[in-house]
Order: C-alpha cells, then sequence, then structure tokens
C-alpha cells in the first residue's frame, strides 16, 4: 500500500483512478461530484493524462466510449439527474462490451438510485458491476479495483457513492501505483499491419457471450461484509453510508444482548443473494435499512424468498423525523437502535 | 477515546475551516480523524456545520452524529429555534444536519453536548444563555478579539485556539503545522495572523476559565 493521507472521499477516489492507470477523465460539474473533476483537472497535467470538461453530460459519456474503444482506462464521476443522461450509452458501453469506470455521486435521497444503478434504466438488457463503498477508504480501494475489474471482465462498473461519503474526509490508505495496465488486443488502435477489429451492437460480441461473462461475474465478483453472523437471529442487511449508521446500533445491541448481525453488500450488482439465502436458513427475521423508501429490500426479499420475515426501516423523501444532510433525510444510529430493539423483541 | 467535535455558523464565518484544521492537527499526531462538512451552498450565508471526530482507532462512526464532546457555536442562527415550520418541510429540507433535528426535536443546543463536555459561544454576536447542566459553557467575544488583532476573519481561528486551550485535544503547534499544510502558497502570508489568533483564544481561556474555576 502507498502513504497514508488525510484526504477529502471525491479527491481520494480521484487519486485512486490516477493511481490505477485512468488515462481521461471526462466531466462535466455537477454537485456534489464536482470535486473529483476539480481533482482530476488538478493532477492529469502533472501526471500526463486527460482531463475534458465536456459540453454535457452525453458529451462525457460518449467521449468515454471512443476512450474505451481505443483502449484507455477512462472515467468520469456524476450525480442523480446527470447520471440519467448519460443513460442510453450506459447501454451501448456494456453491449459493446467496454471497459469504463462512473462514479455516482447520489444526491437528495442519498440511496435513491439503487434501482437506477442495479437494475439498468438504459435501453434492452446489460448489466454492470456496482461497487458500493462505505468508507472512504473503501472508495479509494474500490475505485483503484473497478479498473481492473472492467478490464479482467470488458464491462462498465459503477461505484455507487452519496453526498455523505463524498463530502467526508478521512485517513486513508491510498494505493500503490501501477504502471503496467496490460495489453487490449481488442481494442481500435488503427488497423495498421493487422486485421481491423468490430466494436459496438452486437459486432463484437452477442447476448449469449455477455450472459455467460454475468454469470462469471456473479460466480467470482459478489462480494460482502459480515458482522456477528455466526449467531445472529436478526440479520441487518445495509449498503454504504446506511451501514455506516448501523454498525455502531448493532455494535450496542450486541452489548445489550440482542443476538443481531450485519450483511452489507459490497458489490450491488451481483447482489450478494447467496450470502442471504444461507442467513435465511438460521436467522429468525431480516430488517433492512437504506437512505431511500425501499429498493434493495426487494432484491433481499427475493433471496429470502418468503422464508423469514423481512422488515424495512427507510429515510425517503417523505421520511417523518429528519436528520438532514443539506442533500437529504439521513438516519441517526440512536434511531436505527430503536429499530432493531423493536424487531427482536418481535414488534413491527 | 473518541472525542467529536461541532462547529456550527453561518457561512463565510470559517467554520469548515475551523473544522479542517482541528482534523489536520489530529491527523500530523497520528490519531484517526474523520472530517465531515455540510455547507454545499451556503458558502455565502445561511448555516454550515463542520463535524470532526478524532479517535485512536479507526472511526467506525458515521460522519453525521446527535451528541458531541465539544460544540463551538459562531452565529446565532446556531442557537436560535426557528419557528416551528408545521407541513412545510421545504424550509427544513435545505437546512444544515444537527440544527434541522434538533428544532425537530424542540431541543436546544445544549443538549447536544455530552456530559462532561464543552460548549463555546461567540458572545460576540450571540445573546443566547445555555442552561449549564453537567457541562462547561465558555462565552468568548471571538469577533472582538479577532478584531484586536487586526482582522475580524480570524475569529474562527480564536475559537478554535480557546476549544484547543480547554480540551487538549491536540496541541497548538500541531495546529501551527496544520496550518502551514493547508493554507495554499498564496495565503502563506497569514499564518502569523493566524498564529496569534489561536494564541489569543487560548489566552482567554486561560484568563478567564481558569481562573473562575
Amino acid at each position: 500500500m502507498g502513504e497514508k493521507v488525510l484526504m477529502h472521499t471525491s479527491e481520494a477516489i480521484a487519486e485512486a483512478a490516477i493511481r490505477a492507470g485512468c488515462q481521461l477523465y471526462a466531466g462535466y460539474p455537477i454537485a456534489p461530484s464536482r470535486e473529483v473533476l476539480d481533482y482530476f483537472a488538478r493532477r492529469a497535467p502533472e501526471m500526463g493524462r486527460v482531463c475534458v470538461l465536456a459540453e454535457g453530460e452525453v458529451g462525457v459519456i460518449n467521449i468515454l466510449y471512443g476512450a474505451a474503444a481505443a483502449g484507455a482506462r477512462c472515467m468520469t464521476a456524476s450525480s442523480g439527474t446527470a447520471i440519467s443522461l448519460m443513460q442510453e450509452c450506459f447501454s451501448a458501453l456494456a453491449r459493446a462490451e467496454l471497459p469504463c469506470v462512473v462514479v455516482n455521486v447520489q444526491r437528495w435521497v442519498l440511496q435513491g438510485e439503487y434501482w437506477k444503478a442495479t437494475k439498468g434504466g438504459g435501453h434492452e438488457e446489460y448489466r454492470w458491476l456496482v461497487l458500493a463503498p462505505e468508507t472512504g477508504q473503501e472508495a479509494a480501494d474500490l475505485t483503484f479495483d473497478a479498473f481492473g475489474l472492467a478490464d479482467r471482465y470488458r464491462i462498465p462498473v459503477m461505484i455507487l457513492g452519496d453526498y455523505i461519503l463524498a463530502t467526508t474526509t478521512e485517513s486513508i490508505e491510498l494505493p500503490a501505483p501501477i504502471s503496467d495496465t496490460g495489453t487490449k488486443p481488442w481494442a481500435a488502435t488503427g488497423a495498421k499491419g493487422r486485421a481491423p477489429v468490430w466494436i459496438g451492437y452486437e459486432l463484437n460480441t452477442t447476448w449469449g457471450l455477455r450472459k455467460q461473462k454475468y454469470a462469471l461475474i456473479e460466480a467470482n465478483e459478489t462480494r460482502s461484509e459480515m458482522q456477528y453472523m455466526n449467531d445472529a437471529e436478526l440479520v441487518v442487511v445495509a449498503f454504504g453510508t446506511a451501514s455506516r449508521f448501523a454498525k455502531p446500533a448493532i455494535e450496542q445491541a450486541r452489548n445489550e444482548g440482542i443476538k443481531v448481525g450485519l450483511i452489507r453488500p459490497i458489490t450491488l450488482w451481483p447482489f450478494p443473494a447467496n450470502v442471504i439465502s444461507e442467513a435465511a436458513e438460521r436467522a429468525k427475521a431480516f430488517l433492512v435499512f437504506e437512505l431511500n423508501d425501499g429498493q434493495m429490500v426487494e432484491d433481499v426479499r427475493l433471496a429470502v424468498n418468503g422464508r423469514k420475515p423481512v422488515h424495512f426501516y427507510g429515510a425517503g423523501w417523505e421520511y417523518e423525523c429528519p436528520f438532514y444532510s443539506f442533500y437529504g433525510p439521513t438516519f441517526s444510529t440512536e434511531e436505527l437502535l430503536q429499530q432493531i430493539k423493536k424487531v427482536a423483541s418481535g414488534g413491527k | 477515546m473518541r472525542q467529536e467535535f461541532l462547529f456550527i455558523g453561518m457561512g463565510g464565518q470559517g467554520v469548515v475551516a475551523s473544522g479542517r484544521l482541528l482534523a489536520r492537527a489530529a491527523f500530523i499526531e497520528g490519531k484517526q480523524v474523520l472530517e465531515y462538512e455540510n455547507y454545499a451552498a451556503f458558502m455565502r450565508g445561511d448555516r454550515s456545520e463542520s463535524i470532526v471526530i478524532i479517535d485512536r482507532e479507526k472511526v467506525v462512526s458515521p460522519p453525521l452524529l446527535l451528541s458531541f464532546s465539544g460544540i463551538v457555536v459562531m452565529h446565532e442562527e446556531g442557537v436560535r429555534l426557528r419557528p416551528e415550520t408545521g407541513n412545510l418541510r421545504y424550509l427544513v429540507h435545505f437546512d444544515a444536519g444537527l440544527r434541522a433535528r434538533l428544532e425537530a426535536a424542540r431541543r436546544p443546543i445544549e443538549t447536544a453536548v455530552k456530559p462532561g463536555g464543552l460548549l463555546l459561544i461567540n458572545t460576540s454576536i450571540i445573546r443566547y444563555k445555555p442552561q449549564v447542566g453537567d457541562i462547561t459553557v465558555i462565552g468568548i467575544p471571538v469577533a472582538a478579539l479577532a478584531e484586536e488583532i487586526g482582522s475580524i476573519m480570524i475569529a474562527n481561528m480564536v475559537a478554535l485556539g480557546a476549544l484547543v486551550e480547554h480540551t487538549k485535544v491536540v496541541s497548538q503547534a500541531s495546529l501551527i503545522a496544520g496550518l502551514r499544510e493547508i493554507l495554499p502558497e498564496h495565503r502563506r502570508q497569514l499564518i502569523p495572523l493566524n498564529e496569534r489568533a489561536l494564541a489569543r483564544g487560548a489566552a482567554f481561556v486561560k484568563e478567564h476559565v481558569k481562573a473562575a474555576g
């Protein structure tokens, strides 16, 4: 690992990308992801990388399409509505099997984009790898890993963060820079002296081949963190910032003798359904915490498949007891502890 | 032991800068740090907050908390309970974190200070008199003291100097080392002024609080 720094998470994401060999960053400013663009714009000239301020989001994502097709490691960061504007090209990137990294710093409803990130949102059938960091350290680590995963599977990868994560500064150990990012014989680098390559919808791949690849990713790349799962009767499922609020509540509940555990999905697609399914054999109930009105809870219910009750507690737009961050309602650890106690005692 | 600090004031008063400097000083001392800023569009007005969590161990806590070892309030807005908003929840949607929560519960600011903790109030502009229970309250005219030194712009540093003198969470030397790391090249000439402001805040605590206690 590299040196230890005190760093704004947005900047740590940008620095991790540079260290992972990201050659091109394209962006169009939107709060709260603008800091990633700012940092990259400062660092790119020093590092001999390219940073493009595009004319808009459609421009950004098509620049990424071009850079990825030419074999460059590339990234953008954006938020909410601006991510929606890129959605058409997301399908195109996935269907042309072009590796790239897109950071989505969610705003307003802080985890309101789970559906959009994991279920597509673009036209027709495709998948993206979706990674959900909980801390600044993990955001840096996952961004670094994202480039490797994107290249290995030729798939776009989304880092799904939020306003709280992105505006937090923490002690972070940065990953060591890599110099060799490997070769891409499939990339359109000029056909001089070799046969041309084809990149585009159904030109270099088929749905059947992609389906096999998606199955391979599900088998190999599903990640989750577990705490106290050896004897947990109540299983809390939460990702990203919601999990950060849940962990001290779980700790407190444990101190009070409640057998509660945590499953934190780190990959949202592929979703750690197997881990949840296994837990459903032993646990008595599930409690899902999300900073929205209930999105991932659907995937938890699918994995549990009716075997045990799945409760939900969220903080969406119509949340009644708000602990507001500027960009939307959030939890307090105290209220999550109350929810754990309520469900553990058979209430709700 | 974990310690949590909240700086609260109006955009432009330097509450985010105070948080960043305290975090940097703790980091220099090899401590684990988390710093969270809630300001967004409020840089030029309306309430802003900065939260700093300092621990020996890795900080697992979420950035947003309901109680703190120390709170620095720079502006009346930080202590005033706004009128009930009723169903007009959008007024709250655009508000900063802890204050909105306290308002929702109709709780005064001092209830967010942990027992034995510190509430530091800028008496240059705040008239509010908190209920003193098992917490320490320091009223300090940071704007007036900053003007004595030469610039009202460093009122936040006077407050930070006082906080650090009372809590000893970091050393004054680390704060100064932090300043050197944080300030961009073209602001370096302001370091001596900031040093004087930190020292003035510390001296105020020594003179008034220690003497009284």
